[in-house]
């Protein structure tokens, strides 16, 4: 058991090294990187300052070599691609992820400062999936065919054929002060000046702002989470240990929410591990519909800005989150499959 | 001493199609988004700015069917450039000269300003109106059309993503799971690694540097998508390989490609096509999202995520929300329906219960 | 607990049986009029091919047919005078685990595996004679050893898949007879063993019968050598129907239906060395494609032509032994 566990965080380094390669060769061979942003930039200001002859927008201005050089320098840029590469990953190691060249501060700060929010999104929205979704799915199990059953496999559907993000912003548009109600504000985490409200006030205006976003988060697995489950269980009601639950004369309920439902909570479980990686790094989508400032919408903003540093270091973050995800359902799985725990 | 024939024996295929068919939501979506689909080919003709046919003092000009471009004064305009087709039908009829000229069922091209419409006051983008049904969007130009257009592009767009992602999903996991050992182990880090990889972010951060055309765009997306068939058709490869039919090829001396195409892949029909149409969710999703943050198909293409970018810029304006984001949820709905009734044709779950 | 019977007793009488099933909306009957009693203390045994209805008999009387697709649809199957057929399913609970139990043909996944092996056992033991925790793993403890697992008290806290195939066989009749029910059904019990553990646990199953004097077994089997080595009486199906019944001495010294005969005669014996062994010809048909008249007339190698038209009615040629074949139809002792 223990074995297992040691190759599999071993086995976790290759996929690593692989992803981070792939992506850092990616952002160093194409045009448009933080040196020639800082070009760009310069270049504007001295342009407007009436520099160059000939008329008209860009013209080359002639930047000291010094200038230069430094920049290239700073970023690693003069080196050779594997010295590059290596340098970046000994920085990651000691968890300097880079600086900003846009907010001139070090990644790592930039991004665990949007941690709280993303974080308090995601988690409601995946309690709320969770607590809705498994009780959904047993409930039509149980009523398999029944007038309930239909009722909600629309819902299921609904949730299914609109995406996640795009639901928010339906309801963004009805509720959101558009042409018909105004019941929740455009976005964003909390209103300007929550910190002069009054206690009730604050709370009233915080969960108006998380009403909507959760609702998106949720929906995204309201879908997937109930149909899994409602199938896992009815599957699980055709087995031969149902039968024999019966044949010794135990009742329905008995053997559906003791003996079936326990097996059939392990797919649901393992699922569980994967879920951390939307609690932490929050879906850019959603982010972006509800202008909330969490690391999806760092993440957005920083790839149209060029900010390679943090381009990479959100990367980095999410790549692990989502590794850490499959070793963490691995150990749910174990811990929740007696066949596996005791082999 | 009678004997009854015994009824006359359908294939399974054909077995399966007669279930396909008894499920009346899937079976209906089918035909219908088939048909739409089919009738987004004749788009040109029936959503175009260009006119289906001019009668120009005894000549005929057929300006949507063809690639000629008219000029205005060709065709007796008083204007500076290509001719205004629905200006010049006004023309013809105020001067009844005996020219006549027929415009497609809704006149207004998708990618056309109408910035300077006399009947679209004020700045776009526009409430819908009695000629432009779902209004205008917020650079003029009739969302009608371009959701029109937008959606065989989607769904040309999914259907090619699912193919291409077929073919390397398919491909990798049939020769994981056939050759198994060491090529699987590899195999299977290569494939953990790849989907590792989180998916939108890295396709964002390609299409900002590459900016990619339809084609390029359809790889790339496919290019991560493959693992989801790659894991189906890996457990069904393992599974059949074990079996003694497999055997039995073996000792007959049949090449790996002979027992791999004959007789595995007939067998593994089943998730392939049962997955098919939630692979076609997924996609048509991920082409609306990356639209939607502005990294997927380039502009001027019509594109549905893109209007919905617009309608978040401009709240009052509820069409240019609403509108979209109805087509794709109507479009996946159908898809969902198809695949719920193509499960049950291929993969029927039988539930018994006992008490 | 069980009510007392005399060992002689009719405890289980089974009356015209029929039960199908809903197969792409038509109804394919299974089991079609099976009528037999079951004596207390006795060893019943059903043989007979995979198709022949045996297992849907044994299921049917535990009311245990999915339903949908099943249905018994007519019959009366009655347990000390109640007919289980017609009483409720809550009523009938009571009646599974505690005076009729049954186990099934594979242990492995006729067990729970996701719970321990001891909460299985003495969840009968719970939910019928609501027995405290201590009580129950008393009798747990005690049962499994009876079955003969080593070291019961420690195995109580294992897992189903920690157990070998034999074991778990054993663990699944603990379970069935931890209550003492007058009835056990065993539905091919040993099929899915090895020849050496299924020779131990037919003895197992003997030996606690024998313990119980007034016990009845209800052994399904398609093995005849099975049949011979347990059984004190034998039922032979066929086509969903009781072809011939009779004690288990009768049954091997006088075969009379010509099915009977050709499951013998298919057996390998040491005195039939260098002789071919006859094979019954043709194969089983599907429930659907049953010919009219006899059940067995299409491979029947005795076969008359009325065979085909008209069904032969079970009729008792010696006490204790019946037959179902037009070749006896007139005959009487």
């Amino acid at each position: 058991m223990g074995a297992y566990f040691i190759r599999r965080l071993l086995l976790l380094i290759p996929t690593f090294l692989g992803i981070t390669f792939l992506v850092f060769t990616v952002t160093r061979f194409v045009p448009g990187g933080p040196v020639d942003q800082m070009l760009l930039q310069m270049q504007a200001t001295t342009g407007e300052a009436g520099g160059g002859g000939g008329g008209g927008a860009a013209s080359t201005v002639e930047i000291p070599t010094e200038v230069l050089d430094e920049l290239n320098a700073h970023y690693n840029l003069d080196k050779p691609f594997y010295v590059s590469y290596a340098l970046w990953m000994k920085d990651l190691l000691t968890l300097n992820l880079g600086e900003s060249y846009k907010f001139n501060q070090p990644v790592l700060d930039i991004i665990v400062a949007r941690f709280p929010v993303s974080i308090y999104f995601g988690l409601i929205g995946f309690t709320l999936a969770y607590s809705v979704c498994v009780p959904l799915g047993i409930l039509k199990a149980i009523k398999h065919g029944s007038v309930f059953d239909f009722a909600s496999s629309a819902l299921v559907f609904v949730g299914y054929s609109i995406p996640g993000w795009a639901l928010g912003a339906v309801l963004l548009v009805i509720f959101g002060g558009g042409s018909f109600f105004d019941f929740v504000p455009l976005g964003g985490f909390r209103s300007e000046g929550w910190d002069d409200m009054p206690m009730w006030q604050k709370i009233t205006d915080q969960l108006h702002h998380t009403i909507l976003p959760v609702i998106a988060y949720a929906a995204g697995s309201f879908a997937t989470l109930t149909v899994l489950m409602k199938n896992s269980l009815m599957e699980n009601l055709g087995q031969d240990y149902v039968r024999t639950a019966f044949a010794k004369g135990l009742d329905e309920r008995r053997v559906m929410l003791v003996h079936a439902l326990r097996n059939s909570l392990i797919p649901i479980c393992t699922g569980l591990g994967h879920a951390i990686g939307i609690v932490m790094a929050g879906s850019y989508l959603i982010e972006l519909v509800f202008n909330i400032d969490g690391i999806g919408y760092l993440g957005y903003t920083s790839i149209i800005e060029r900010d390679y540093a943090v381009v990479m270091g959100i990367l980095v973050i999410n790549t692990l989150l989502a590794l850490v995800g499959n070793i963490l359902s691995d150990v749910l799985y174990v811990l929740v499959d007696p066949r596996i725990r005791f082999s | 001493m009678s004997k009854k024939t015994a009824p006359k024996s359908q294939s399974i295929f054909q077995k399966r199609l007669k279930k396909f068919k008894s499920f009346k939501r899937g079976y209906y979506s089918a035909l219908l988004l088939f048909g739409a689909f089919l009738l987004s080919f004749l788009n040109p003709i029936l959503v175009n700015n260009k006119a289906l046919a001019v009668s120009y003092q005894g000549e005929m000009y057929f300006p949507a069917l063809t690639t000629d471009v008219y000029q205005a004064k060709d065709l007796g305009q008083r204007m500076i450039g290509e001719a205004d087709y629905r200006q010049l039908a006004d023309q013809y009829e105020e001067k009844n000269e005996g020219d006549w000229v027929v415009m497609p069922l809704y006149p207004y091209s998708p990618i056309e300003s109408l910035l300077t419409d006399p009947k679209l006051p004020g700045p776009p983008p526009h409430s819908p109106t009695a000629e432009h049904w779902m209004g205008t969007d917020d650079r003029g130009r009739d969302v009608f059309a371009r959701l029109v257009y937008g959606f065989r592009i989607s769904l040309a767009f999914g259907l090619g993503v699912v193919t291409f992602g077929y073919v390397i999903g398919m491909t990798v996991g049939a020769c994981l799971g056939y050759f198994g050992g060491r090529l699987d182990i590899i195999g299977q880090r290569f494939v953990e690694m790849w989907s590792g990889m989180p998916f939108l972010y890295t396709v964002i951060i390609i299409s900002s540097l590459i900016k990619p055309d339809f084609l390029l765009l359809i790889a790339i997306l496919a290019a991560w998508r493959w693992m989801g068939i790659s894991y189906y058709m890996r457990g069904e490869f393992y599974r059949e390989k074990a079996k003694d039919y497999v055997s039995a090829a073996i000792a007959q001396g049949d090449s790996h490609s002979s027992i791999i195409f004959r007789h595995i892949l007939p067998n593994s029909l089943t998730p392939i096509i049962s997955f098919a149409p939630f692979a076609l969710v997924g996609a048509i999703g991920s082409l609306v999202s990356l639209d939607f943050l502005g990294f997927g198909l380039q502009p001027p293409t019509p594109s549905w995520g893109e209007l919905v970018k617009q309608g978040l810029a401009n709240i009052q304006k509820w069409h240019l929300v609403f509108f979209p984001l109805g087509a794709l949820f109507s479009t996946l709905l159908m898809v969902v329906f198809i695949g719920e009734a193509v499960r049950e044709a291929f993969d029927p779950k039988v539930f018994s219960r006992l008490r | 607990m069980a009510v007392e019977t005399e060992k002689g007793d009719v405890v289980l009488e089974v009356k015209n049986l029929k039960t199908g099933f809903s197969i792409e909306g038509k109804m394919a009957w299974a089991v079609r009029g099976v009528s037999f009693k079951v004596y207390a203390g006795e060893i019943l045994g059903i043989v007979g091919e995979s198709g022949s209805g045996k297992s849907v008999t044994s299921l049917s009387l535990m009311r245990l047919i999915p339903d949908p697709p099943g249905k018994i649809a007519e019959g009366e199957v009655l347990f000390k005078g109640r007919d289980l057929l017609k009483l409720s399913f809550p009523e009938m609970r009571k009646i599974r685990g505690k005076d009729i139990a049954m186990i099934f043909q594979e242990p492995m996944t006729s067990l729970n595996p996701v719970f321990t092996i001891g909460m299985q056992v003495m969840e009968s033991l719970k939910f019928h004679e609501n027995l405290d925790d201590a009580h129950a793993r008393e009798r747990a403890v005690e049962m499994l050893t009876l079955v003969g697992i080593p070291d019961a008290s420690k195995r109580l806290d294992a897992y189903p898949h920690q157990f070998s195939g034999g074991m778990r066989q054993r663990v699944m009749i603990a379970m069935a007879l931890i209550c003492r029910p007058a009835v056990l059904i065993a539905d091919e019990p040993t099929t899915a063993l090895d020849v050496t553990i299924q020779a131990q646990i037919l003895e197992l199953m003997k030996d606690l019968q024998r313990k119980r004097g007034d016990a009845s077994i209800l052994l399904i089997t398609h093995d005849l050598a099975v049949v011979a080595e347990t059984c004190h009486r034998v039922i032979v199906m066929y086509g969903g129907q009781i072809q011939e019944t009779a004690e288990i001495k009768d049954l091997f010294d006088n075969p009379t239906h010509p099915y009977t005969k050709g499951l013998l005669g298919s057996i390998p014996r040491p005195e039939m060395k260098g002789k071919p062994l006859t094979a019954i010809p043709g194969n089983v048909p599907s429930i659907m494609n049953f010919p009219k008249g006899c059940r067995f007339s299409t491979r029947c190698v005795e076969v008359m032509p009325h065979c085909h038209d008209n069904e032969p009615a079970l009729i008792e040629i010696r006490p204790g032994h019946e037959v179902r074949c037009h070749l006896f139809s007139g005959e009487s002792e």
